[in-house]
């Protein structure tokens, strides 16, 4: 068989080709990854805590177990402390989630909040979401308020955390205490 | 017979006070019950909004706005309505007014525009009230065994009744319509008056008018005994007294 010249960079060219993906096929990197089983984490007794710019720690959360699965989060039992001007409050509930990397979180089941230094303030519902830069709550669910100047119920709570601002609305009703 | 002749005025003065006042009238709290749209707090301050309703062992208010502020001297409160309304079931007062003030230290309540301020003195006989600013001051009397005491703190529970003390009453002019059951009623006239519950007497001064079934008085100031309906002039006054007969003048 003759192989004319001007066939021969046609050959040289497809030789090179094949050797380049051979080589690119055996190389470690290009092996397929099993994405579902690296990304899906559970942590038992999870604990991530945040500290501002001088070291002072204004987050805490903790829970019996984490289940991270990309950037979704579901915490059981969780307990967030966070502290404001010396004022530390306390959420604590069933369950939890994140979809941000606690940015935000959705508590769920038994939510209690409280907030033991001023006024003995204690909230409970069953669904609060929390926003962590704005250290902003807000649940839309039944809410009931104890602390030493009321016990009210409400169907809807807002309260910031830095102004100790506390709303409650769409419905309010209890027994208020006279303290003075 | 005769015992429906006895009944029949404390029946007329029972529907007179239901005509006039809610069944709300009646309802008195030991616990403070609150209810309301919603509520914020701030800054030590409450602040509810619509439909708000209080009922305390001193009152009880319907209201579209209340303030609360609680510091060392105790409760203040301020509240709004169109109108608000404000019960006091002891004492037998029903107030329709635009605004109130109310300070728990000082046992005192201060109504603006009163639109009418009913007070049951008794079954028989209501006063109702119109005018621009009444300032109220009431008191608790404890009741143990049968013997009253003046209470001097505001803890007021089921043994403790509210007792109506004085009312500065301010208006351009304000009005005062008194009436009993079986009888014409009586209007009174004036720029201002103070009300003592104690003696059951209205000072009147400014533009007196005290108009009567038979006869109208007109003075500067006047002394006016609810109990009986008479009246006199201040003893160091020294002014003209105008009564004009007005009986040829009715129908």
């Amino acid at each position: 068989m003759r192989i004319r010249r001007r066939h021969t960079p046609y050959i040289l060219t497809a030789l090179v080709a094949v050797i380049f993906l051979v080589n690119y096929l055996r190389s470690p990197n290009s092996q397929p990854s099993d994405s579902q089983l690296s990304e899906h984490v559970v942590i038992q007794q999870f604990s991530q805590k945040q500290f501002d710019e001088n070291g002072i720690l204004v987050h805490r959360v903790e829970a019996a177990t984490a289940e991270v699965n990309d950037h979704q989060m579901e915490l059981t039992q969780p307990v967030l402390e966070t502290l404001h001007q010396q004022i530390s409050w306390r959420i604590s509930a069933a369950r939890a989630s994140s979809q941000d990397h606690l940015k935000h979180i959705q508590f769920s089941e038994q939510v209690e909040i409280r907030q033991p230094q001023q006024q003995a303030l204690s909230l409970t519902t069953e669904s609060l979401s929390y926003d962590v830069a704005q250290k902003r709550l807000l649940s839309n669910q039944p809410v009931l308020l104890k602390d030493q100047f009321d016990t009210l119920t409400a169907n809807r709570l807002m309260l910031d955390i830095t102004s100790l601002d506390i709303e409650l609305s769409d419905g309010v009703s209890g027994t208020q205490h006279d303290n003075n | 017979m005769t015992t429906i002749n006895l009944l029949s005025p404390l029946i007329v003065g029972c529907l007179l006070f239901a005509s006039t006042s809610p069944s709300y009238a009646l309802k008195s709290c030991q616990d403070n019950q609150f209810s309301a749209q919603s509520m914020k707090r701030s800054q030590g301050k409450t602040i509810a909004t619509g439909n708000v309703e209080l009922c305390t062992p001193e009152f009880s208010i319907e209201a579209d706005y209340l303030e609360q502020q609680v510091n060392a001297q105790g409760k203040t409160l301020m509240a709004k309505g169109a109108p608000l309304k404000l019960y006091q079931a002891d004492a037998g007062i029903a107030a329709s007014v635009a605004r109130l003030e109310y300070q728990s230290a000082l046992l005192r309540l201060t109504f603006y525009s009163v639109t009418e301020l009913v007070y049951q003195r008794d079954l028989n006989q209501q006063i109702a009230i119109s005018a621009d600013t009444i300032d109220y001051q009431f008191k608790t009397e404890q009741t143990n065994a049968g013997k009253s005491n003046i209470a001097s703190s505001t803890n007021i529970d089921s043994s403790t009744k509210i007792v109506p003390s004085l009312m500065d009453i301010v208006g351009s002019p304000l009005q005062m319509t008194i009436t009993q059951s079986n009888q014409p009623a009586i209007t009174l006239l004036a720029n201002a008056t103070a009300f003592d519950f104690k003696t059951e007497t209205l000072t009147l001064s400014g533009n007196v008018i005290i108009q009567q079934p038979q006869q109208a008085i007109y003075a500067d100031t006047l002394i006016y005994r609810i109990s009986d309906g008479s009246w006199e002039a201040p003893s160091n006054s020294q002014q003209r007294i105008k009564i004009v007969d007005t009986s040829q003048v009715q129908p």
